[in-house]
């Protein structure tokens, strides 16, 4: 499967790619493939794009700071989530992901 | 520009000694004033009380991480601290803090260096790299974690 991820934090220095890497290391870990978009105080960094979006089967939103064009994921289950969570277990996400899935 | 590149000596202690929390934060903030990365110490602190005030930034494995994005920093940097008794930190593991990786940032838009405290965050999910900091004994065994 192909499972999108977005990332945002307060400050948007250091949790919102934490909470990435750790998406990252656990849908890949679980055997699929991820793209996690960042949208830190260094801008919106590694962007979804359309092609992605019609090709994903899921998508993790993890966000303490208002999410940039959420409407996107419209279409696609989407697992709502803390970033901080992101950080702490993001393989629990994954599972609870899946599972919701099928 | 890498991780490595940014490192300061100045802000890299082994063997710290704090009370507790609050202590730590005021002691190592002061650290990254005198090292000039932050012109106003008050407002530096402020930053970090404030953004731990939102969520505690012991981020587990014994590792705290605080931060802020300020005008009153000069100069991106980082702290490498490692404490000589741990102390409560809230953390999301709840396990006590030995090591505090303190962050400034500055309220521009200066990306290279956010760049790098990105980087720095993204190989602290990483176990082997954290073990590694955890196990430097000098600046050198520092220095070769970066290069």
């Amino acid at each position: 499967m192909f499972i999108l991820g977005v990332t945002s934090c307060p400050v948007g220095i250091a949790h919102t790619f934490m909470g990435a890497e750790g998406l990252q290391r656990a849908i890949e870990a679980a055997g699929h493939e991820a793209k996690i978009e960042t949208q830190g105080a260094n801008g919106m960094q590694n962007v979804i794009t359309e092609d992605d979006i019609r090709r994903a089967d899921a998508c993790i939103l993890a966000c303490d700071a208002k999410v940039r064009n959420p409407e996107r994921f419209d279409d696609l289950p989407t697992l709502e989530c803390s970033v901080y969570e992101a950080c702490d277990e993001p393989e629990n996400l994954v599972k609870e992901l899946l599972e919701a899935i099928g | 520009m890498n991780i490595g590149s940014m490192i300061d000596e100045r802000l890299i202690a082994f063997d710290f000694s704090v009370e507790d929390k609050a202590d730590a934060i005021k002691k190592i903030a002061h650290m990254v004033f005198e090292s000039e990365k932050v012109s106003d110490e008050k407002e530096y602190v402020e930053g970090l009380l404030e953004r731990e005030a939102e969520f505690e930034t012991g981020i587990g494995n014994g590792i705290a991480i605080p931060h802020c994005k300020r005008k009153c920093v000069k100069q991106a940097a980082f702290t490498l601290v490692h404490l000589n008794h741990p102390i409560e930190w809230g953390a999301m593991d709840g396990a006590p803090v030995n090591y505090v990786i303190m962050l400034a940032a500055p309220d521009g838009e200066d990306n290279v260096h956010i760049d790098i405290l990105a980087a720095l965050a993204r190989r602290l999910m990483d176990s082997e790299f954290r073990s590694s900091l955890l196990n430097a004994k000098s600046i050198d065994d520092i220095k070769k974690i970066f290069n």
